[in-house]
């Protein structure tokens, strides 16, 4: 009657290595080696970066039972963060010597905002990207969960707040680029956003860094603290009874959850070359659900897997049916969800015909249960 | 300490009714056992929300230990102070194994504490005690909600002793028990009795269940109406004429 | 040079005498009348440079129409002399007199100018002056607009002259909505008067006229006004005006709210029947309302091809036409899908967010980006509820069809023994299915229902805006906001939430200054919804119900 270990632990294992050594060694290697082209190389950055943004929603959805429809302010966040500093990088010089974007020029802006200047440092850049995320999340984790804001009402709330946020900053008064947002990234940290070595760099720390956060959700939610936050999924009230702050947790994870989003946009923004307001707001956020549902929710690989299929799927659809490709993708929701309600990772359980009747404590991967059945968002 | 559980002039309102008024109740710090029974409606679980900071009451004294008012605080406040209670329908976790259910209901409930990967080694030879004390050390890794009626009501109750508590509420723990596991929970509670400091004040309906633990010498409580009828030992109580009429209706039973 | 100059003078007296002899011609001047003053010698006063100016002086008083022919053929260079008389030249290139009757040439044809023959040059300086006495001569036209526009004109000219003509055509007038237009500018001509008794009085008639367009005049006026009780009576009308306009733009956004909160509320009541009553999150529930529109399309351009004389008519069929498609489509959804998903409303979300994406696409596909419906013609313009202030009736419409689709539903629901099953299948479905109701049948038609509304809504959406296939997502955030916020399950909510969400928006919207009010104010709307959901997170009107109990 330990924890941890156990033959199911084992086969995570070797899975997370697997990962690791395909997504981090090999495919940049064979990059290198010009084996994989560094359009595809890129482009499994961007999935890999929404794959850590539907990990975040993973640990405060899937294990919490909190559904946020604004992680994708989080994500914008970050994203905005890092291209403010490269923004800065690239750009011309204004009134004061001082370099000033091009958009704002282009509005007759010649000075540059006050907001913008602690952006000029890189350090900066990088921690607002994911503290600022974490502290809005706190505040309003602060505000709502000690209040005992519900289920559906929280989901409300917090897409309300992103709706708020993306008419924001689509205004070019917010000086945040309108709704052509922040583009033509030149360079990030002195090192040219063209060369190829540089996006093979920030591939390899993407891919790290999503093989982190991974390992570090892992050991979060086999912990007692991932236990506590399955049970508030479960059973909240029983909990409180217990002597839990359950309140206390809800901001945790939701502050982790936002934090990870940020990080997400921070790494997204220089690979991508482009942040819109359209990346940030309700229909995002849905779609980041939709990752997680869909991969299978409470199992962190149904995250990765949601996230990097249906992203991947996308791409390919939109080259080769550019005017299909909702339909197919809206069938496939219809169809995977109709016949494995526990998203992919259902189905390869499935498939495998394993179905472990008990959970350890371990349990991070593997069939999330029962769990998903009789509940309520 | 003088009391373990004052409470003076209780009065609880829902929307104009009076679930409970004028309630007095006194446990003494030796006292194990209080038995409290009343018909339906008396005010018996209303009691216990009180208590435990479910409800508040519109006017009244609850003291713990002397010194703590219970009036006001929060629940896991107040279960930090030692009154720990058992609900009437067993809610564990049905989706979480039975020595997971354990490990949540013990240990430090503070947010730093639950990052420990493993409970400390203490922690799991308690839970271990406690698991065979109610018998399901057995079951330790099937998932809850598979266990029987009766099992579960005993997996709460560990889950509850686990947390040492000072004064235990346990809201009808046999109701839809088979006489079999009512027995043994009559052994359970004997067993808490013996081998733990803790006190409990329990509510239930069945009568032999409660003549069983009363017969030990422990004392009973008759709400009725929201508020004390009687109080003595069984023997006293059930002679208690208002307490007949109580259960029975107006008009004597004759003979 | 002596004897040219007395020919003018003598001209002068002569068209000033005649005048005089036009003006006591009396009323009834307005049109045509047999007593018609001889226009040819001042026609010839005309074609002469020097007497050009005083001929026009003297012609803009003779309240004649054909005054206005030879004034307009002047200024439009088809004034020409033949044969020392006045003629104009017609559009099809003959000359006709000042009465329209064509003028013969020797050969008894239809005269045209010869060749090299210029019509009567008007004076450059003279245009403006030839153009306001056309104007002025309006005021005595036929058409009571005309009047009333050209009393406007000459109420704003500040040329004081005109107010002997204003006083004239005032006297005539019977026409009850040009009279205070006449008033009006009579009463701004007469504020520049010298005399303070009359410009007190004068500021009183456009106080008590509420006259909108003489504001600016009014506070130039004061801002040099010296004498005392003029002084008054121009504040006392300035602040009579302030306020009518405040009042004014107080209904007029507030009944812009009351048409925002309308238009949610059709969106949203279909919602409220899915969502609030049923518990189903269905993310296709804008597509439904996109479907409304579509449909509205679709047969208008029928209309538009077969049946084009009864154009107008094609909302009549188009309306419940977008009730039934929209429902049907709606029963298939829920035979075909939904009801597999009954108790999982994540699963249903997923799934209906495919569905709406799949329906999208294809309603882009088919129809393309960009379409729209053009509103019948009956609902063309609007109701003046006050003065410059217009309700269009497209909005009208869609308020009161806001209002009878509530009613038919509440009636529905509460008043009807269908409504009672619903409502005891979702309130108890075990206990409604021991009772005998089908159960199947009761969730069908009332999904049904819920996206049978949002089609309608989607039709009378179409009438002020465009139809594409973004407009499901466009209103999807707004209705789920709508129905959470009155409190899931009840209908009173749900109106009260629209309607309070319409109001408070267009009302929040003037508070805020600049180009980005719309913006703004519906950002603080949000905030407003947020702050109050936390404090009342079940909403308005908390209720029984799945999605309430489950929620909870």
């Amino acid at each position: 009657m330990t924890l941890g270990g156990g033959p199911r632990g084992d086969a995570q294992r070797l899975w997370i290595a697997a990962f690791g050594i395909v997504f981090v060694v090999l495919l940049p290697v064979a990059n290198a080696l010009g084996l994989l082209s560094d359009y595809y190389l890129n482009l499994f950055g961007k999935y890999l970066c929404l794959a850590l943004l539907a990990v975040g929603m993973d640990l405060i959805w899937g294990y919490t039972g909190i559904l946020s429809l604004g992680q994708a302010i989080f994500f914008g966040a970050g994203a905005y963060s890092i291209g403010m500093n490269m923004m800065l990088e690239g750009s011309g010089k204004g009134v004061y010597g001082e370099p000033v974007p091009d958009f704002m020029i282009w509005n007759q802006v010649y000075q540059l905002p006050l907001f913008w200047k602690p952006y000029k440092y890189i350090a900066l850049a990088v921690a607002s990207s994911m503290l600022l995320p974490a502290a809005i999340a706190a505040v309003i984790g602060f505000l709502t969960f000690r209040r005992k804001l519900r289920g559906t009402y929280f989901a409300i709330l917090t897409q309300a707040i992103a709706f708020a946020v993306w008419l924001m900053v689509s205004r070019n008064e917010m000086k945040l680029g309108g709704t052509n947002g922040l583009t033509d990234f030149k360079s990030v940290l002195g090192f040219s956003l063209s060369s190829p070595a540089t996006q093979r760099a920030l591939y390899i720390i993407t891919a790290a860094t999503l093989l982190a956060a991974f390992l570090l959700s892992r050991w979060l939610v086999t912990s007692k603290t991932g236990l506590v936050l399955q049970a508030i999924r479960d059973n909240e009230r029983r909990l409180e009874f217990l002597g839990y702050n359950v309140a206390g947790y809800k901001i945790f994870v939701f502050a982790v959850s936002a934090a990870l989003a940020g990080l997400s946009g921070l790494l997204y923004a220089p690979q991508v070359g482009i942040i819109t307001p359209s990346q940030i707001g309700v229909l995002p956020s849905l779609e980041i659900v939709i990752w997680v549902a869909f991969g299978g929710r409470g199992t962190l690989w149904g995250a990765l897997l949601g996230a990097i299929s249906i992203n991947w799927m996308r791409s390919v659809l939109t080259g080769t049916y550019p005017r299909l490709w909702p339909i197919i993708l809206g069938a496939l929701f219809v169809g995977v969800i109709m016949f494995f309600p526990k998203g992919l990772v259902g189905f390869a359980a499935r498939l495998r015909s394993v179905v472990p009747g008990r959970r350890r404590l371990v349990e991070a991967g593997g069939v999330a249960a029962s769990k998903a059945e009789e509940r309520p968002l | 300490m003088d009391t373990l559980l004052y409470v003076e002039n209780l009065h609880v309102s829902f929307e104009g009714f009076l679930a409970l008024h004028n309630l007095n109740l006194i446990l003494e710090p030796q006292e194990r056992i209080r038995l409290l029974i009343g018909p339906n409606g008396a005010g018996k679980t209303t009691l216990f929300d009180a208590l435990t900071g479910q409800v508040e009451p519109v006017m009244g004294r609850v003291l713990f230990k002397d010194h703590v008012n219970l009036l006001g605080l929060s629940e896991h406040v107040i279960a930090h102070h030692g009154v720990i209670r058992k609900f009437q329908t067993p809610s564990v976790f049905p989706d979480h194994t039975v020595y997971e259910n354990m490990v949540l209901s013990s240990g430090s409930k503070h947010f730093l504490a639950s990052f420990a990967a493993r409970a400390a080694s203490h922690e799991q030879e308690q839970i271990a005690e406690v698991l065979e004390q109610v018998g399901l050390l057995d079951h330790a890794n099937e998932l809850a909600g598979t266990l029987s009626h009766g099992q579960k009501q005993w997996l709460e109750i560990a889950m509850l002793l686990v947390q040492s508590p000072t004064l235990l509420l346990l809201d009808e723990p046999v109701a839809g028990m088979t006489r079999a596991e009512k027995d043994r929970t009559v052994a359970l509670i004997d067993g808490i009795v013996k081998r733990s400091a803790c006190s409990i004040m329990l509510i239930e309906h069945d009568m032999q269940f409660v003549r069983q633990i009363a017969g030990r010498g422990h004392k009973v409580t008759v709400l009725h109406e929201g508020t004390v009828l009687s109080e003595g030992s069984i023997d006293h109580v059930q002679a208690d004429e208002r307490v007949i009429e109580a259960y029975l209706g107006r008009g004597k039973v004759s003979a | 040079m002596a004897f040219g100059k007395t020919v003018s003078l003598l001209a002068v007296t002569l068209g000033l005498l005649a005048i005089l002899l036009g003006g006591l011609a009396g009323p009834g001047a307005a049109a045509p009348g047999p007593a018609t003053p001889d226009l040819e010698g001042p026609a010839k006063r005309l074609s002469v440079p020097a007497t050009q100016e005083a001929a026009i002086a003297a012609l803009k008083e003779i309240p004649d129409p054909a005054v206005e022919v030879l004034l307009r053929a002047l200024k439009d260079g088809a004034l020409y002399r033949l044969r020392d008389r006045a003629a104009i030249l017609g559009d099809d290139g003959t000359l006709k007199d000042l009465s329209g009757q064509p003028i013969l040439d020797a050969a008894g044809q239809p005269a045209a100018p010869a060749d090299g023959q210029e019509p009567v040059p008007l004076d450059e300086r003279l245009f403006s002056v030839v153009q306001r006495a056309l104007e002025r001569l309006e005021i005595f036209g036929a058409d009571a607009a005309a009047r009333r526009s050209a009393a406007f004109k000459l109420g704003s000219s500040q040329d004081m002259t005109a107010i002997a003509v204003l006083e004239k055509a005032l006297a005539r007038e019977t026409d009850p909505e040009a009279k205070p237009v006449m008033e009006e500018a009579l009463a701004k001509l007469r504020l520049a008067s010298p005399d303070p008794a009359a410009r007190a009085v004068a500021a009183q008639a456009l106080g008590r006229l509420r006259s909108e367009a003489a504001l600016g005049q009014l506070q130039a006026a004061l801002q040099q006004e010296t004498d005392p009780a003029a002084k008054q009576a121009l504040t006392g009308a300035i602040r009579s005006i302030d306020s009518f306009l405040v009042i004014r733009n107080v209904v007029g956004y507030a009944f812009n709210g009351v048409s925002l909160g309308a238009v949610l509320l059709i969106m949203s009541l279909g919602l409220a029947v899915t969502f609030g009553l049923m518990g189903i999150i269905n993310m296709a529930h804008g597509e439904m309302l996109m479907l409304g529109s579509y449909t509205a399309y679709v047969v208008q351009e029928i209309f538009t091809s077969r049946f084009a004389a009864q154009q107008d008519y094609y909302f009549l069929v188009a309306l419940p036409l977008s009730f039934l498609v929209a429902g049907l489509v709606g029963l298939a959804l829920e035979g075909g899908i939904i009801r597999f998903l009954y108790g999982r409303p994540l699963e249903t979300l997923i799934v209906t967010w495919g569905v709406g994406m799949i329906f999208q696409q294809s309603a882009r596909l088919y129809f393309g980006d960009q379409t729209s419906v053009n509103s019948p013609t009956w609902f063309r313009g609007g109701l003046e509820l006050m003065p410059g202030l217009i309700l269009p009736w497209s909005r009208i419409f869609i308020v009161m069809l806001a209002l009878v689709a509530l009613g038919g539903l509440y009636l529905l629901l509460n008043r009807s023994y269908a409504g009672l099953r619903v409502r005891a299948v979702m309130q108890n479905r075990d206990m409604a299915s021991c009772l005998g109701v089908s159960t199947r049948r009761i969730d069908s038609l009332t999904f049904a229902l819920g996206t049978a509304l949002a089609g309608v809504g989607g039709c009378a959406l179409a009438l002020i805006g465009t139809v594409d296939p973004e407009v499901g997502k466009t209103y999807i955030v707004d209705a789920f906001m709508v129905v959470v916020l009155g409190g899931v399950g009840k209908l009173l909510g749900a109106v009260v939430a629209s309607f309070g969400i319409g109001i408070s928006n267009k009302l929040l919207e003037p508070a805020i200054s600049g180009t980005a009010a719309p913006i703004y104010a519906k950002v603080a709307i949000l905030v407003l919804v947020i702050w109050f959901l936390q404090w009342r997170p079940t909403g308005f009107f908390p209720a029984k119900g799945r999605a309430a109990a489950e929620a909870r």
